[in-house]
């Protein structure tokens, strides 16, 4: 028998697709809460992002993605309706984002590992990942935020009602 | 330790030593060009190198369309635009950039207008945003300083707008790079050791910051070597050529470093300095080296207690207990830094450098925009950003 050449179809990854759009869910509306109630979210937005900026992650070429953008001095979550933004941070691949998405990898590694990459102002997306981390520690726990961010911080009482916040409203009402 | 996964890239081909520039028409031929621009500046054309190069085309059936030697110091939109235009006039084919890194970045951008056939470079800012392949690109360094032959980052002002583009892609890197050591005989003392420093720090930074590997470790290595044994000699005797052609390799091999490795805080600081206050590129990493080095020596002890073996030789790295290599390490970057004041006047502080004190906040919030600071080992915000520059004002 001679053996049959065909294109092969590769199928999807239905699994970390999932996660990684609920994830791309909770952390957009987290950023939107945090740019309300944290003052150190609501600083790096004054002092950095100017208003209607516009900001996309996107797993590269048309995976999941993650729009913002910069409204009365807050990170307004526009869900997948951007296409393309002023800064955009891709994922080279849907393992890529999952992996970070599930915080078993940090920014700086990602970035270090040239499993991210950014499109645009590089000055504006270093201070969107310094609100990253900030939220990070808002949704993760101490145990996985520790192992991900250089410098983890404490966590006072200010931050624990931006936590409650957070989880209790910005995530699930959206404000 | 290996990394859990990294990435290396340098597809540039060295031509380096007696009589390199003669190969240049060669090389061009074999990329299929006839035709390039040379992209250089007034120093460098007043010190008749570009001669050098013009003579080199002498019997061949290459010519050179055009000589723009009037790129001005950091490289800036409007040049890049003008140069666009005489290459596309006068029937342009490929580049050959001849200068330090101001002239050989300019001749990145240049690169970039024509071949996305667009004036708005702002659109193709960040990284991997460059698609087709560059014209035919020779890159001939006449400091050793920043390693830009070797680099794929080129940094390009826009003064309109007031920033700073940073364009990163691997179609940046030139095909050759030609070391010849006629190229740098007439460099200056001090422009040599500054630009000295900068190379030292790309070698250093890309070996303890977070993104090292194994390959860009050897390159980074060898390259502090060579700055350790011939840094000092090439501005003491700017004629020996052994010295200048060795500072060049060092160069080379430590932009080929950090372009895979990429530097961090040092950078982050001197990027913001020259921003801010217009100091060279060199002077401020050789003012902020030690300070990042120091930061740093509790993140990445281990990578900067081992530059010791590099940057002090073996017999020192032996006698010196481990726990205390990083401080040594340290102490010997100090060590060469007062050499070179001494040699030279090369600034040691930014007070040295002329900055005044009250532009350090300024400096400090622009560093925290700096993407050279995620690589780096320990997170730096603004307040440690401003102690830092307090510390290497004085
Ligand atoms: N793309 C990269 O990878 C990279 C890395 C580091 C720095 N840079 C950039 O490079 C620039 C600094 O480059 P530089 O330090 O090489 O300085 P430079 O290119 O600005 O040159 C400094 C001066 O030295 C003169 N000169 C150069 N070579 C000479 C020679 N052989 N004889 C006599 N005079 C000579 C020049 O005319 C100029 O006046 C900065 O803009 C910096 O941002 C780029
Ligand atoms: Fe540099």
């Amino acid at each position: 028998m001679r053996k049959r050449y065909m294109p092969f179809r590769s199928g999807k990854k239905h699994f970390k697709t999932f996660v990684v759009k609920c994830v791309c869910f909770i952390l957009g509306r987290g950023l939107q809460a945090a740019s309300r109630v944290d003052a150190d979210v609501r600083r790096e937005i004054r002092e950095w992002i100017p208003e209607g900026f516009t900001i996309l992650f996107k797993v590269w070429p048309e995976g999941p993605r993650l729009g913002l953008e910069s409204r009365g001095g807050m990170l307004r979550f526009r869900g997948t309706s951007l296409d393309d933004a002023d800064l955009v941070i891709y994922f080279k691949n849907i393992d890529n984002a999952f992996m970070m998405f599930t915080a078993q990898m940090g920014v700086p590694q990602a970035f270090a590992e040239h499993r991210i990459f950014v499109k645009g102002d590089i000055s504006v997306s270093m201070s969107l990942i310094r609100c990253l981390n900030i939220v990070e520690t808002h949704l993760f726990p101490p145990i996985i935020y520790r192992r991900i961010l250089r410098r983890p911080p404490s966590m006072g009482l200010k931050k624990q009602f931006c936590r409650l916040y957070i989880y209790l409203v910005g995530i699930p009402i959206g404000i | 330790m290996l990394p859990s996964y990294y990435e290396f890239y340098n597809p540039v081909k060295i031509l380096s030593g007696n009589k390199a520039v003669e190969n240049i028409p060669f090389e061009l031929d074999q990329l299929g060009a006839r035709r390039p621009i040379i992209i250089t500046d007034r120093g460098v054309a007043g010190a008749g190198l570009v001669r050098i190069i013009e003579k080199a085309f002498a019997d061949t059936t290459l010519s050179i369309g055009a000589v723009y030697d009037e790129t001005p110091p950091d490289s800036s939109i409007e040049t890049v635009n003008t140069i666009a235009g005489i290459y596309r006039k006068t029937g342009c084919d490929s580049i050959i950039a001849v200068g330090g890194g101001s002239a050989i970045d300019t001749a990145k951008g240049v690169g970039i207008v024509i071949t996305e056939n667009s004036e708005d470079l702002m659109k193709f800012m960040g990284a991997e945003m460059l698609k087709k392949t560059m014209k035919p690109f020779i890159v001939v360094p006449t400091t050793s300083g920043t390693g830009s032959e070797c680099t794929l980052v080129a940094v390009i002002s826009n003064p309109a707008k007031n920033v700073k583009m940073a364009f990163t892609s691997y179609k940046l890197l030139p095909n050759v790079a030609v070391l010849d050591p006629r190229m740098t005989l007439t460099c200056p003392p001090k422009i040599t050791a500054a630009t000295g420093m900068d190379a030292l720090t790309h070698a250093m930074e890309g070996f303890y910051c977070n993104q090292k590997n194994p390959m860009s470790d050897a390159y980074a290595g060898a390259a502090i070597e060579l700055v350790r044994d011939n840094l000092v000699e090439a501005v003491k005797n700017g004629k020996n050529e052994n010295a200048r052609l060795a500072m060049a390799n060092a160069a080379c091999m430590a932009g080929t470093a950090f372009s895979n490795s990429m530097v961090g805080m040092v950078h982050g600081l001197g990027h913001a300095a020259g921003a801010v206050c217009h100091i060279p590129h060199g002077i401020a990493m050789s003012i902020f080296l030690p300070f990042g080095l120091e930061y740093n020596s509790v993140k990445a002890a281990d990578p900067i207690g081992r530059l010791l073996v590099h940057w002090g030789g073996f017999d020192e790295y032996m006698k010196t207990p481990v726990a205390q290599r990083p401080a040594r390490t340290v102490e010997l970057v100090r060590a060469m830094k007062d050499t070179l004041y001494g040699l030279c006047g090369l600034p040691r502080t930014l007070s040295e450098a002329g900055v005044p004190r009250e532009k350090l906040p300024e400096i400090a919030k622009t560093a925290t925009g700096d993407g050279s600071l995620l690589l780096n080992p320990e997170e730096l915000e603004y307040d440690d950003a401003l102690r830092v520059l307090n510390e290497a004002y004085a």
